[in-house]
């Protein structure tokens, strides 16, 4: 009731400040008719509008975007807003799941708001750790803008491959769904290459709701819903130790007896042995609502729109939650005839509640506590723990803004000048507080704030003219400016004297004690990267009576990050389309309405993401180990010392770039009833940066170089069909297909074989398979261990002689010895085949609509199920595997009884994830959502100025049909490990909103 | 449109200025061996990295220590691992205890410093020519004794003196006795341009050093004293004992040049004693300091021998059984035992060695330890003395051995009443009693021959290499060169 109160009382602010603004524009737009003569004329109206809609660009180049623009999906995959509008999503990323080819989503957990990835048309590095994350992900480009991404240079001074430094919030979870008029997600480089390097991954192009002429209209939209608590197969120390007994009972020696956790000897202990229900204090019915008003219009001399939403959404588990305001104002002027001036100004507050990890808290303060006794799984006994973890700070915000002003000033007949400024602007804090009581009697403080920045300036002249009705010639000339910038400042100190005083405020050189704490206790790092990148560019597009379309585009891009004689890159993209449908033999065929093909080839460079590369070799300090990557001094003095941890870098770095060609079809028939589109694509990435092997012996890790090649390819279908399309009733159905495959096709020097922590890469071979050892059971008995009859030895694992209880693993090359030689290279996360599957039912005023999404051929590594099996090694160390979150005192899912017991203290790693033992099918397909809504559609409310009232109901994540026997098949790491409670199913969650429009 | 133009052509103009940033994350080769501070930061990258090394999963007494047997695991499968010598076992930190990286970058960074020093004093005229010689000295002294350290572990191994300049090159591994001459030879070399202390009294360092005290450098930095300590020990390990005694001596005779002298039991196990360091007592340490925030979470001895009530933590990691305590210390006067151990009431006594938590850090412990590591001090080298003068047939190695016994509440020795043989084990037992847990106890063994009765290795094992560690298989990948010690084959 409470909340139903609090939501009530924020709908109202919303809509009487929209109210009040708009009261204002109709205040100057009576002003302005007054003023205004009778210059505006009916084609000025047009042009007017023409322009507004091309404000997605960067510059001007409009001819290729005409043809590739006809189609629905393929090489420029739109999405049907309209759909997504209605459901709950925080992030872009959530919302294109299923509903656009040539994308890859994860997202490894439900927490709202967390960082998450995509992958367009595959990945083209090898993804080994979370920074490789930042370098694979797509530019997003808002009005032309494109956005600055996250940087991952934070991870260099951090200890675990956790969460990156600062807040880890979905860096597009700012924008409101209901600002955004379209998202298209470019993929041909026809369309892609325009944004040049920043562009190499691929685009998703967001145009929002501009400002738009005619009458002043306000739009209210709004939702609230509830995500339902997940059920949880609650277990306690009885459960647990019932599980571990008999591996002890066939294993274990006296010292691994008398090491058997106190928490699990003592059955008379209700702290672990009484009920278990923790979950009622981690786990909840999830409220999230929303609400956005806009008010929109004017004259085609000025015309605005002004809107401001609020959404905030709970996650389901452990309290976490998102909560956004945002705010976003577009206007066009034309000051004089020929001139138009547009800016966009968006800015967006976004707070995160996070999850209370005790892994991640471990993480942040870089510290490894005594987890010998985890938390109990009884109420009664957690209290204590949530009082304490209320006296935590944990605030995360992120403040962004983004503005952009465009000036366009038509002379002449067919010219064209457009300038374009940008600012994209993201702040991002986190305070963090941890009091004495959850840090062993240690308090601990950090702050981080960090600041990502990107200018851009972009010039451009166009000629556009068309001759004889039939010759169109499209020349654009251009330059562009780019500068990045990411910065951050971060400090933390531990064992405050206080747990009132939760600010980080340490000690100096004279006043060793400060505020906080004592002066060695801190630790503090700043951090600073600048990425400038000037461009210049050049279009010719030319098409014959809107038939045959081609173009070319050349650009120039000089990037900071490489030295003056490897700084500039040239690259060329073609494009044609033939518009087979619009040929003379082909008028009178009424059951084919389009016909269309294309082709284009491309090259676009592949900015570097670090500052490393300019000048060969680099110095650092890097003078920790493992544990300590921060140690910097020596006696008190300052170290400089090669960069033996970041390796080699070779003179002479030039740019890596991305070629890719692109065939597509779009056909339409029978009166556009049935549209397909089809695009088949070869995508090469050459010349990438890797670190490869070289001799320990010169103390360097690697040598970084160019030189890696990767391939990816494939194809996207998208077939939509009106399959009835009467007076009263309508269904629409859609299906989306898409497939990629993955090639490395050269490594830097020549190497054919590489292999990099837990996988092997080799040329020739896909660069996205786990490299497994294969299981063949278990040894029975230590005779039943084969032993080599030329050297009488045992059958060993990398040395290691094999026993009764270890597996039985393939010995492939027949040596005797199980080594990374006996590893295969099977299964991958990328699906073989993915996509998504919509049906839209239609009957008067109510709309139906359903989505599947599904994927096949993908494979998971149960992590989650092997680590159960592991326990042994996973018990008292100093090590985050030894942490137990609350949620350990769950039931992993998973199949059990295929797992046999080996023994679990054997030297040989006995239940290492890496096996075909945890490989498993993580196919699935998924009710995504489901909307039913119900248009009111009356003369009255016409009459009273009501152009639009929908009400509509979602549900979400209804129902998953998978074999794979762990948790939710989507909720896996990164890498596809599927880490149990670390990966949060999506919870099902249903909504109910409204749209209204007068 | 002349000012559209004029625009463009402003923009084009201004595009080098906007390319040619400055690096500010990264220093490049062409900025570095500039000036005096790029120099001594070289040089303290050596001695940096040579920490890295040696504190990188506690290494230095896994390789030292561990094997030996007197420390026992609670539960650790990778120490319990160790102890068994299963050298081949599957855990992370194993391959990094198999992995010389670690020992080849702080070579690297001595070689690189070794090649780069010479320059600086060419460009920066505050780096005089003999401020250049003594950091160079310090560079060659710290190569030196980190190829000493990594022969007694791998045995053969590569010797690499140069820096890296990028091209492909083998590193086949070299005969251990031709790399102990080398750093026997490197040692002596740098001699000449140590100081036997930094107090800026003689040629070869004056003034202040680094605007700092004697005391803030003592047996941190190389000196004279340090050098031929190394070389001593070189030649000790080559069996050369003529020239081991040779060095011992010249130290010990050297007493007024560099002060060294025998340490209490208090001053070497209290808070900030002799593992807190920078005293006469401690020849040579790796140096950690509180002061500087030099402190870790890990890479200390006390993280893994420490418990309840000193840090929050149920169960050490190893500890010294009751039995082996008794067995070690069998003369009960030795006072050893009571600065050594405590809570020997309990099934597991503590290691009580080292406990270098600072004040700052206690009540409640916070984990960051700050103890040094101890390679040489004037006991260890009086027994290195005394075993070098037994094993050349003189008796009077016994006076060495009872300058340490004396200290120690233990009664003289009377070299009439004992053979060589018997002291020379009474010397190897002295240096069990007196060196526990600082990293001698496995190469004791591996030196005196006494692996078979210490552990479950057998002779034959010991004949077949199993004294060495297994080089890591990254490091065989990488360098094809390489041939995998017989005995982990």
């Amino acid at each position: 009731m409470k909340y139903l109160f609090y939501l009530l009382q924020r709908i109202a602010i919303v809509v009487i400040a929209t109210l009040g603004l708009c009261r204002q524009g109709v205040a100057q737009q009576v002003l302005y008719k007054n003023k205004d003569t009778a210059v505006a004329a009916a084609d000025t109206v047009s042009w007017v509008k023409g322009i507004m809609k091309a404000s997605d660009s960067t510059g001007i180049i409009r001819n290729n975007d005409l043809f590739l623009r006809t189609a629905t999906a393929g090489a420029a995959s739109d999405l049907h807003i309209s759909e997504v509008r209605k459901l709950p999503y925080l992030t872009i990323e959530q919302a294109l799941i299923g509903r656009v080819t040539g994308v890859d989503i994860r997202i490894p957990t439900a927490e709202p708001g967390k960082r998450s990835s995509m992958f367009i048309r595959g990945t083209s590095s090898l993804l080994l750790k979370n920074s490789d994350l930042f370098y694979a992900q797509p530019l997003y480009v808002v009005d032309g803008m494109p956005l600055i991404q996250e940087h991952a240079y934070a991870y260099d001074i951090q200890r675990f491959d956790f969460n990156r430094m600062g807040t880890e919030t979905n860096t597009l979870a700012g924008l409101d769904i209901n600002d955004i008029e379209s998202i298209s997600v470019l993929k041909d480089f026809g369309a892609t290459a325009r944004y040049g390097p920043l562009a190499a991954n691929g685009v998703v192009s967001i145009t929002t709701r501009g400002p738009r002429v005619g009458k002043m209209q306000v739009a209210v939209n709004a939702y609230a819903g509830l995500a339902l608590r997940p059920p949880a197969d609650v277990v306690n120390g009885k459960y647990e130790s019932d599980f571990r007994m008999p591996f002890y009972r066939e294993y274990a020696n006296e010292t691994q007896w008398r090491n058997f956790p106190r928490y699990l000897a003592d059955s008379s202990q209700p702290r672990y042995f009484g009920p278990a229900n923790w979950d009622d204090l981690f786990y909840r019915n999830a409220f999230c609502d929303g609400i956005q008003a806009a008010v929109s219009g004017g004259t085609p001399f000025a015309n605005f729109r002004f809107s401001i939403g609020q959404v905030a959404q709970q996650g389901v588990a452990d309290r976490t939650g998102l909560q956004r305001y945002d705010v976003n104002f577009g206007i066009n002027i034309m000051p004089v005839r020929n001139l138009i001036f547009t800016a966009y100004i968006g800015v967006a507050a976004l707070k995160r509640k996070r999850n209370e990890f005790i892994r991640d808290r471990a993480g942040d303060e870089d510290y490894l506590f005594n987890y010998d006794a985890p938390l109990s799984p009884n109420k009664q006994f957690l209290q204590q723990y949530y009082t304490d973890l209320d006296n935590t700070i944990n605030r995360n915000r992120n403040n962004t803004a983004r503005i952009i002003a465009n000036a366009q000033y038509s002379f002449g007949k067919y010219f064209t000048w457009n300038t374009r400024f940008g600012i994209d602007y993201t702040q991002n804090f986190r305070d963090f507080f941890v009091p004495t009581s959850l840090g062993e009697g240690n308090s601990y403080v950090s702050n981080y704030d960090g600041l990502n920045k990107r200018l851009l300036l972009d010039n451009s002249l166009q000629y556009r003219r068309t001759f004889n009705d039939k010759h169109t010639l499209d020349l654009v000339a251009g330059q562009s400016s780019t500068w990045d910038k990411w910065r951050y400042d971060y400090g933390r100190a531990y064992k405050g004297k206080s747990d009132y005083i939760k600010i980080y405020q340490p000690g100096n050189n004279d006043s060793k004690e400060g505020r906080f704490a004592n002066l060695r206790l801190m630790f503090n790092a700043k951090d600073y990267t600048q990425s400038n990148l000037a461009s210049f560019y050049f279009n010719a597009g030319y098409n014959y009576g809107q038939k045959y379309f081609v173009n070319l585009y050349l650009r120039r891009d000089g990037t900071s990050y490489l030295s003056g004689e490897n700084r500039w890159l040239l690259s060329p993209t073609v494009a044609a389309s033939w518009k087979v449908s619009a040929e003379d033999f082909l008028a009178g065929a009424s059951w084919l309405s389009n016909l269309q093909l294309r082709a284009s080839w491309g090259r676009v460079g592949r900015l570097l993401m670090d500052e490393l590369y300019k000048g060969g070799p680099v110095y650092n300090v890097d003078a920790g180990w493992n544990g300590i990557p921060n140690m910097s001094t020596y006696n008190g003095f300052p170290v400089i010392n090669a960069a033996y941890g970041t390796g080699y870098v070779m003179p002479g770095t030039q740019w890596p770039y991305v070629e890719q060609l692109n065939a597509g079809l779009d056909a339409a028939f029978l009166h556009d009833r049935l549209r397909i589109s089809l695009d088949v694509y070869a995508k090469t990435d050459r010349n990438l940066m890797l670190r490869v092997p070289t001799p320990e012996e010169e103390g360097y890790t690697g040598v970084i170089k160019n030189g890696m090649s990767i391939r990816n390819y494939g194809y996207e279908l998208a077939l939509d069909a009106d399959i009835i399309q009467g007076t009263q009733f309508r269904w629409t159905t859609g299906i989306t297909l898409y497939s990629n495959q993955n090639k490395l096709l050269a490594l830097p020097d020549g190497l054919t074989d590489l292999v990099i922590g837990k996988r092997r890469f080799l040329v020739g071979k896909p660069a996205d398979r786990y490299w497994l050892l294969i299981n063949d059971g278990i040894y029975e008995s230590d005779a039943a261990v084969p032993v080599n009859p030329a050297t009488g030895k045992r059958m060993s694992y990398q040395g290691v002689p094999l026993k009764k209880g270890d597996p039985r693993w393939q010995d492939l090359d027949g040596n005797y010895d199980i080594n990374n030689n006996d590893r295969v290279m099977r299964g991958r996360l990328s699906p073989a085949a993915m996509g998504g599957f919509s049906n839209t039912f239609q009957y008067g005023p109510f709309e139906l609509n359903l989505l599947f999404n599904f994927a096949a051929g993908r494979k998971v590594i149960n992590e989650a199920l092997a680590n159960r099996f592991d326990f042994a090694n996973r018990e008292g160390i100093d090590d985050p595997k030894s942490i137990k979150e609350i949620t350990w005192w769950s039931k992993v899912e998973g199949d059990y009884s295929k797992v046999p017991r080996y023994n679990p203290w054997s030297a040989v790693y006995a239940y290492q994830p890496e096996q075909t033992l945890f490989l498993e099918d993580a196919s699935y397909i998924r009710l995504r959502a489901l909307t039913l809504a119900y248009t009111l559609r009356s003369a009255r409310l016409e009459k009273a100025g009501v152009s639009l009232l929908r009400i509509y109901a979602t549900g979400n994540n209804l129902f998953t049909i998978t074999n794979y026997k762990g948790g939710d098949p989507e909720a896996v790491s990164f890498m596809g490990y599927d880490e149990g409670y670390y990966n949060w199913a999506v919870p099902r969650a249903f909504t109910l909103g409204f749209n209204f429009q007068f | 449109m002349k000012k559209i133009l004029l625009l463009l052509l402003l923009t084009t103009i201004s595009c080098r200025k906007m390319l040619d940033i400055p690096s500010r994350r990264a220093l490049t080769e062409e900025n570095m061996w500039q000036n005096k501070n790029d120099a001594r930061a070289g040089l303290d990258a050596c001695y940096a990295l040579m920490r890295s090394a040696i504190l990188n999963e506690n290494a230095h007494w896994i390789y030292g220590e561990l094997r030996a047997g007197d420390f026992q695991v609670t539960r650790r499968g990778d120490l319990q691992a160790v102890v068994e010598s299963n050298l081949n076992a599957s855990f992370s930190t194993m391959d990094e205890w198999r992995d010389w990286r670690r020992f080849y970058a702080a070579i690297a960074q001595c070689n690189l410093t070794i090649a780069r020093l010479p320059e600086v004093t060419k460009r920066d005229y505050r780096y005089s020519a003999n401020d250049m010689r003594l950091d160079l000295a310090q560079a060659v002294y710290v190569r030196a004794f980190l190829y000493y350290y990594i022969v007694r572990i791998w045995g053969d191994v590569p010797l690499v003196t140069l820096p890296a300049d990028g091209t492909v090159k083998t590193f086949p591994r070299e005969n251990s006795q031709q790399v102990l001459d080398f750093a026997a030879a490197e040692a002596l070399r740098s001699v000449e341009g140590l100081p036997w202390k930094y107090n800026g009294q003689s040629p070869e360092q004056q003034g202040q050093y680094r605007g700092q005290g004697e005391d803030h450098h003592r047996s941190i930095f190389a000196t004279k004293g340090m050098a031929y300590t190394l070389a001593a020990h070189i030649y000790h390990w080559k069996k050369d004992y003529v020239n081991s005694l040779k060095y011992a001596d010249l130290i010990i005779n050297s007493q007024g040049q560099t002060s060294y002298d025998f340490v209490t039991l208090n001053d070497l196990t209290r808070t900030g004693g002799s593992f807190r360091g920078r005293t006469f007592n401690n020849i040579f340490q790796v140096d950690m300091n509180f002061d500087h925030a030099e402190i870790s979470t890990t890479g200390q001895l006390e993280d893994w021998t420490l418990r309840d009530p000193f840090i929050p933590k149920r169960e050490s990691e190893i500890y010294v059984p009751k039995d082996s305590v008794l067995n070690i210390y069998n003369d009960r006067h030795d006072q050893r035992p009571d600065y050594f151990f405590t809570k020997m009431e309990e099934t597991f006594p503590v290691f009580y060695k080292m406990k270098q938590i600072d004040n700052e850090v206690k009540n409640p412990v916070l984990k960051l330890y700050s103890s040094c590591v101890i390679i040489f001090r004037y006991e260890e080298l009086f027994l290195l003395r005394a075993e070098a003068r037994l094993r050349l047939g003189r008796k009077d190695g016994t006076d060495d051995l009872n300058s340490v016994r004396s200290r120690r509440s233990l009664k003289n020795l009377n070299p009439d009443l004992f053979t060589i043989d018997a002291l020379m084990e009474e010397v190897f037992l002295e240096r069990r009693r007196e060196l526990i847990g600082e990293g001698w106890h496995w190469y004791d063994l591996v030196h005196f021959g006494k692996i078979p009765s210490y552990t479950n290795l057998t002779a034959a094992d010991v004949a077949r290499g199993a004294a060495l560690w297994p080089i890591s298989q990254q490091a065989l990948i990488n360098n094809k060169s390489l041939v995998q010690n017989n005995f982990w084959k």
